[in-house]
């Protein structure tokens, strides 16, 4: 599980990452690393500037924001890509799952039809074989009747099972990273839990950066968390040895609001 | 991702055509120089641009631009209060039945199928030919009474919703008079789609009072309007074009700037 | 022996009617006396919402029983003055429950005017003790709601009920929108208020944190129907429905409960978890030590 263990480069390496608004510094300087099959988790409460570094790294920001710094995704450098190219690398190479997947399905395509686009777009299968891809994706995400679901328009899936079929379309590239931001955070609780781990178990392919302002969340299925305040890493370190003895004062008071109380182990 | 600034051209001209509008309204014929019922025969259907007579003269040697003045008068007065009377019934009832129990939507249901089976101009003609004496109250009545459905349809469907609104709910559960709860929580929520409607429902009222007049059934015999004028000049169509030009293109004019105005306020408002 | 504050027997409510009919509640008694604080307990579409929309009066129920002060409870408008006053509500959504275009001020004074509290300058005074009790401070008065915070805009929603002088305040979600931190602020502030005003609370969540914290009962719903009722003591340390277990765990240690393979699996797979799988998150809830507000 450790990238450091062999010689493959990391999924995602990041360093120096800077973003700004016209002259106000938002990220000053951001340095991470995700191996395979790692799962990290950024935590911090809104606007502590954990959403635009992640969007930072599939380049999404608006033209309002601008940033800087390297980002490897398998050792190439993806910040120096063109539009064009990284358009490629969106959706393929980069996997995205978003906290409310009713607003960012289109609501007049099939379920079924979003991903064969974007399996066609990015992996060159024909018709047939892109449908079948996405039925087998929609089942390993279990999503209800073989067939049924990929006609399903998302309005007609409930909020897990709309969430489930967000995170089959991020995966069915194979992604080498996955970004999902609030991936549970307008969901039930016990629906939340469904989602963590079906999302551990399913992304353990690929790199996966879990972005949260729930510790408790983000602690069930990270394998590291990375505490983040006002643009920065505060605190980094395994999830374990971070819940049981945190040594920022900001963790301490993220894990004193976060529901389950100050103790997890 | 802001777009750059444009010059609001649109703008600029609504609100030109709005003051001319308003100048019109306070001063009549008197901006052409001309009183528009006074009659020439030794001037009978002079072309435009002679003798001080912009727009021309008509069979009875009237000044065109006067009487389209003075019919732009008439046409705005019985626009403006025909809607404002279809704007409060149809409000009212709207809000009422959209708080209510199902009663009154049932009956709100009943009179959208009734207004879309019958048509309200249809009846509008029948209601004024039935009462026989045309004048101003009984056209703007008319016209109100018998096109309030459309506000109190889209206030209905609007209104539905905005009583769920929490603050709404907030403000029912104080037990305040309904007359407050309206005019406080509701209407607010509703002035977008209002104001458009009532620029669209003015253009319409335009064009049907015009119908009307066109008719003979609208304004009193020989007052000058634009249906009345469209209507003695068909005679003349191809010797004095300007007779039946000048009141349509006035018409067209009013009503693509009340249509570009509801557009712009639609925009707006999203 | 006088009756109890509000009396909630056999309580049904449908949506709908013939072949549409939804049953959104399948009967619910409770009964609630001032000062006590019960907490309902469900997923998004449980019902729960229902339940507590008709104790406000804002859903007309299919059948049962309401009493308040042992008199039936008649919908909203139906109520007189008095009696409508008694029970005030507090909504989920911050940015939704205060009218945009009115100030702080006028918001909080509204319910004074309708009630017909003292003359201007006397309501002006509750206004600033009501904001003061809230802790909203002085000068956020001549805002509006878009320049406050959510926390503040929830306290805004509890001076206006307060304004009321409710003896019953319903909390549909009311913390559930804001973050983490705010929640605790505000779910304190609701503590506090119960106990000086003796105030009676129906609180509706999912988050078994702040249940535990404020309620003295607690009645989960699921599907429409009540899974588990009692005290808060009893219930949330042994639950008997798996729902109720699973909430907990959710709550407690997601890490703990997601290291269960038999339950993790069951999770993924969105099935109803067996007992079997759930023993794991009994041992969780036992561990008791987590339950409590490490403070």
């Amino acid at each position: 599980m450790n990238a450091a263990a062999t010689s493959m480069p990391p999924s995602l390496a990041v360093a120096g990452l800077r973003i700004s608004a016209g002259g106000k510094v938002l990220v000053p300087g951001l340095s991470l690393t995700i191996g395979r099959g790692e799962i990290v988790g950024m935590v911090g409460a809104s606007g502590s500037g954990k959403t635009i570094s992640a969007f930072s790294l599939a380049r999404l920001l608006p033209d309002t924001l601008t940033q800087s710094g390297e980002i490897s995704l398998e050792g190439e450098r993806i910040d120096r890509l063109s539009e064009s190219e990284m358009r490629k690398v969106r959706g393929g190479r980069i996997g995205m799952v978003f906290q409310d997947p009713l607003s960012s399905f289109n609501p007049l395509r099939t379920v079924g039809s979003i991903l064969v686009e974007s399996i066609c777009r990015h992996q060159r299968l024909p018709a047939r074989q892109a449908r079948e891809l996405a039925i087998d994706t929609l089942a390993t995400m279990r999503l209800p009747g073989r067939k049924a679901s990929v006609d399903a328009y998302p309005h007609m899936l409930s909020g897990g099972q709309r969430q489930r079929a967000m995170i089959g379309l991020a995966l069915v590239n194979r992604p080498a990273l996955i970004i999902a931001d609030e991936p549970t955070t307008a969901l039930d609780p016990t629906i939340q839990l469904q989602i963590l781990a079906l999302l551990r178990h399913q992304a353990s392919s690929a790199a996966c950066l879990f972005i949260t302002h729930d510790i408790g969340a983000a602690s069930a299925i990270c394998d590291r968390l990375a505490v983040m305040n006002e643009g920065e890493i505060v605190e980094e370190g395994p999830t374990d040895r971070l819940l049981a003895s945190p040594t920022h004062p900001f963790t301490r008071e993220l894990l004193s609001h976060a529901p389950g109380g100050a103790r997890f182990r | 991702m802001r777009a750059p600034r444009r010059i609001p051209v649109l703008a600029l001209v609504l609100t030109l055509v709005g003051i001319a509008c308003l100048v019109i309204m306070v001063f009549g014929d008197a901006l052409s120089g001309h009183d528009h019922r006074a009659m020439n025969l030794d001037r009978r259907l002079a072309p435009p641009l002679t003798d001080g007579h912009l727009l021309g003269t008509d069979e009875l040697g009237r000044d065109v631009l006067a009487r389209l003045l003075t019919g732009l008068r008439w046409s705005v007065a019985t626009a403006l209060s025909a809607t404002f009377i279809a704007f409060m019934i149809g409000t009212t009832f709207g809000l009422v039945a959209a708080r209510g129990q199902s009663a009154l939507g049932g009956v709100m249901r009943l009179l959208t199928t009734f207004t879309q089976a019958f048509p309200p101009f249809v009846l509008a003609v029948t209601v004024i030919a039935v009462m026989g004496d045309a004048g101003f109250f009984s056209i703007v009545l008319t016209l109100g009474l018998v096109t309030w459905p459309v506000f109190s349809r889209v206030v209905y469907a609007e209104a539905r919703s905005l009583f769920e609104r929490e603050h709404v709910l907030a403000a029912e559960m104080t037990g305040m008079p309904a007359i407050r709860l309206f005019v406080r929580h509701v209407l607010p929520g509703l002035v977008p789609s209002l104001s458009v409607l009532v620029v669209f429902h003015f253009a319409d009222m335009i064009v049907a009072e015009s119908a009307l007049s066109f008719l003979g059934i609208g304004a009193p015999l020989g007052a000058a309007t634009w249906g009345a004028m469209l209507s003695e000049s068909r005679g003349y169509m191809l010797s004095a074009p300007w007779l039946t030009l000048s009141p349509a293109l006035a018409m067209v004019a009013i009503i693509v700037c009340a249509h570009a105005l509801g557009q712009h306020l639609r925009n707006a408002s999203r | 022996m006088s009756s109890p504050l509000l009396q909630i027997r056999d309580l049904v409510i449908d949506y709908g009617k013939g072949a549409d009919r939804f049953r959104a509640l399948h009967g619910c008694s409770f009964d609630l006396e001032p000062g006590q604080v019960m907490a309902v307990v469900g997923e998004s579409g449980s019902g729960k919402s229902s339940l507590v929309r008709a104790v406000a009066g804002l859903v007309a129920p299919a059948s049962g029983e309401m009493l308040l002060d042992g008199q039936v409870l008649p919908p909203l408008r139906q109520r007189p003055p008095h009696t409508r006053r008694m029970i005030q509500m507090v909504f989920q959504d911050p940015g939704a429950s205060l009218n945009p275009l009115h100030r702080v001020q006028a918001i909080i004074e509204e319910p004074l005017r309708v009630t017909g509290y003292g003359d201007a300058a006397g309501r002006k005074r509750r206004v600033a003790e009501l904001m003061d009790m809230t802790q909203l401070s002085a000068d956020l008065a001549t805002r509006r709601p878009r320049e406050l915070s959510g926390g503040q805009k929830q306290r805004v929603a509890i001076a206006r009920a307060l304004a009321m002088e409710p003896r019953i305040l319903i909390a549909d979600e009311a913390l559930s929108a804001l973050d983490f931190t705010t929640q605790d602020h505000v779910s304190r502030l609701l503590s506090d208020l119960r106990r000086d005003l003796n105030l009676a609370m129906l609180f509706v969540s999912h988050d078994m944190r702040s249940v535990r914290r404020m309620a003295d009962d607690v009645c989960v719903i699921e599907k429409g129907h009540v899974v588990e009722q009692g005290a808060v003591s009893d219930v949330l340390y042994n639950p008997k429905s798996a729902y109720t277990r699973l909430l907990l765990a959710a709550a407690l240690n997601p890490r703990a409960a997601l290291s269960d393979p038999r339950l993790a699996e069951a999770l993924e797979n969105g099935e109803a978890v067996s007992e079997d799988a759930l023993k794991g998150v009994m041992d969780i809830i036992r561990g008791g030590a987590l339950m409590g507000d490490a403070r």
